[in-house]
């Protein structure tokens, strides 16, 4: 949890530190990216007990990214806004971890 | 639990640059569009386009206009010609002429039958003469009076009790409607069906007669 918020400061300093600017037209990809990143550490977060290989989890990640942003893709071409779907499902996903992480540090499950 | 630690690390690191990015990159006044959205806005440039030729051509016609005026300069009797011709055009245009030609009358009088129901749903009022009287200007009417009181551009169609005021005068029921134009046009929208006109005749039961004649006179307005 630690780590995370440390982490989270020193790349949101390094970011606005680095005014480098992209079109437009890559916004939503970098939402999706952000999306599915900030899901995937909530999801690690949440098991922290397990051991994690970080090769599979990247291997994981990465293809989340590439099919998420094919599918943003393939809308924005037919002119159907698919990237909806993904931000809902993993709006949904980063929900319920979140939840269930504020549940653990509580010990919610625990009588008094 | 140090891979576990790396991996939050990593990722806390490239989600907080990514959205420190996101946040510099000043596309705040960019928004998302798709198709439905750019075929709008064509629409809407096209219109404006449209807009641009009409005032474009209004510009080409009023120039015209002023070189008649600076051609006439030289000759003194030619300007007064010129003048008395539009001084004509803008009298027959704002009712000030009398004008005859083919056309239609309508006769709107009120429900005379004994019917058991609200006595307002059988009187004819202001604002049925004035729906019909825009129904006959829509459909090309050039000059029209109601009981001989020529209607202009500032002609007002006021309720004041059983009369209307029409021209600053009270007129009652019933009211003989004339209009000159295109007599078959002009009779389609008091008879057609699902006109305003149609509605009261055969809805609500008021009388609606209308002739078509090869010739009417209209009178000018007069004060």
């Amino acid at each position: 949890m630690i780590f995370a918020i440390i982490g989270l400061a020193i790349g949101l300093l390094l970011g606005l530190a680095l005014s480098f600017s992209y079109s437009a037209t890559f916004t939503i990809y970098v939402t999706l990216i952000i999306l599915i990143l900030l899901q995937s550490l909530l999801r690690i977060i949440k098991n922290e007990s397990m051991e994690f290989n970080i090769y599979k989890e990247a291997i994981l990640i990465t293809s989340e990214i590439l099919f998420a942003c094919l599918l943003a893709f393939i809308g924005e071409e037919l002119g159907i806004s698919l990237y909806l779907a993904i931000v809902l499902s993993f709006g949904l996903k980063i929900f319920n971890d979140f939840n269930l992480i504020v549940k653990k540090l509580i010990k919610y499950d625990k009588i008094s | 639990m140090t891979k576990n630690r790396v991996l939050i690390t990593a990722l806390a690191v490239i989600i907080g640059f990514l959205a420190g990015l996101q946040i510099m990159n000043d596309s705040k006044s960019y928004a998302f569009i798709n198709v439905n959205s750019v075929a709008v806005f064509s629409n809407e440039l096209n219109a404006i386009n449209n807009e641009i030729e009409g005032l474009k051509s209004i510009i080409v016609m009023t120039s015209r206009e002023l070189n008649k005026y600076q051609l006439s300069e030289f000759n003194s009797e030619y300007i007064a010609d010129y003048l008395a011709e539009e001084t004509n055009r803008i009298k027959a245009i704002a009712g000030y002429t009398n004008v005859r030609g083919e056309g239609v009358l309508i006769k709107l009088s009120d429900n005379e039958s004994n019917t058991q129901r609200n006595t307002n749903y059988d009187l004819i009022h202001d604002v049925d003469v004035a729906m019909i009287i825009n129904d006959l200007i829509d459909s090309g009417a050039e000059a029209i009076s109601i009981n001989g009181k020529r209607i202009l551009a500032k002609t007002e169609i006021v309720c004041v009790g059983p009369l209307i005021k029409i021209n600053g005068e009270g007129v009652g029921a019933p009211f003989i409607i004339k209009a000159i134009g295109n007599k078959d046009l002009l009779s389609a929208a008091i008879n057609a069906p699902n006109t305003y006109a149609y509605n009261l005749k055969n809805v609500y039961g008021l009388g609606i007669e209308t002739m078509k004649s090869d010739f009417i006179l209209i009178p000018k307005y007069s004060d």
